[in-house]
């Protein structure tokens, strides 16, 4: 028992460290791609993997994967590749350089694309 | 500029300590206050955005942070702390269970509770850099040296931290 939860909390640091990686290095490509205002990066970051959390969770619903797997995958990896400090940070430097809309855009907008999205991975994965 | 490798060790390992955070914190949290909100998730959020905000204000100022703290604490540990999926995925099962009030007021109390940490921390961090950096430099310059006063904040700072 104790020793499968510590190799649980272990496994999720790893993926966790996998997942911010991820974020950091796709990150870093769309912003060198898409050179923008609108923080581009965090946004489909964030929005693939609600999407993706949604679809582990139906999945795991399903048993198509344990519940062991769900915890590894969605808190550690995708827990680490999502990220909300950042987003808001993100927002208030738009606000700060003037682009109040555009700011609330971003954070409201990713906060309700970000429900889409994780309805659409539940929907497909046949959660809902 | 930090090499590739020291990069991607600061990112990763600052993620392994943060995902295990979360993991863990949300636990504790769920213990006391239960599942009926995702309590956990709100609160490593905010704190989150707002040690986020914190930081890297201390960092722009190269106050205390340098790069390779930074992209451990922000990249690494904050970004994996924090999470994004968890939430859209909490509040749309709260949707779909029929908490619409529960599912709102996650979803604005999130959005709000973190533009006002955001702030809230960015001001703590101009108030760190506001009397850390003054204060020692009063005490510690004695009046007899006006040249010292010229001096940069770097210099002023490490004298005060070797004990006089």
């Amino acid at each position: 028992m104790t020793f499968i939860s510590l190799l649980l909390v272990g496994g999720v640091g790893v993926a966790g460290a996998f997942g911010a990686l991820a974020r950091y290095s796709l990150g870093r490509f769309l912003a060198e791609r898409v050179g923008s205002r609108f923080p581009v990066g965090t946004f489909v970051i964030n929005i693939t993997g609600a999407f993706l959390i949604g679809l582990l969770f139906a999945l795991t619903g399903h048993k198509v994967i344990s519940s062991s797997a769900q915890l590894v995958l969605a808190t550690g990896f995708l827990g680490g590749y999502t990220t909300f400090s950042t987003m808001n940070w993100e927002g208030m430097q738009l606000a700060r350089g003037g682009s109040t809309w555009l700011s609330l855009l971003y954070l409201a907008g990713s906060l309700l694309v970000g429900l889409l999205a994780a309805s659409l991975g539940l929907v497909l994965g046949g959660g809902l | 500029m930090l090499s590739v490798w020291r990069r991607m060790m600061a990112v990763l390992c600052g993620g392994f300590c943060g995902a295990i955070t979360r993991y863990l914190l949300g636990m504790l949290i769920q213990g006391y206050l239960g599942k009926a909100w995702p309590y956990d998730i709100f609160f490593i959020n905010i704190t989150g955005a707002l040690v986020l905000a914190l930081i890297t204000v201390l960092a722009d100022a190269t106050f205390l942070i340098g790069p390779t703290r930074r992209l451990f604490i922000n990249v690494g540990f904050l970004g994996a702390y924090t999470t994004f999926s968890s939430l859209a995925l909490g509040d749309v099962l709260l949707f779909a269970q029929g908490a619409w009030f529960l599912a709102l007021l996650y979803l604005f109390s999130s959005l709000l509770g973190g533009i006002l940490a955001v702030w809230l921390g960015d001001w703590l961090g101009q108030w760190c850099i506001r009397h850390l950096r003054r204060a020692p430099a009063q005490t510690s310059i004695p009046l007899e040296s006006k040249g010292a006063e010229a001096q940069s904040f770097q210099t002023t700072f490490e004298q005060d931290v070797t004990p006089s």
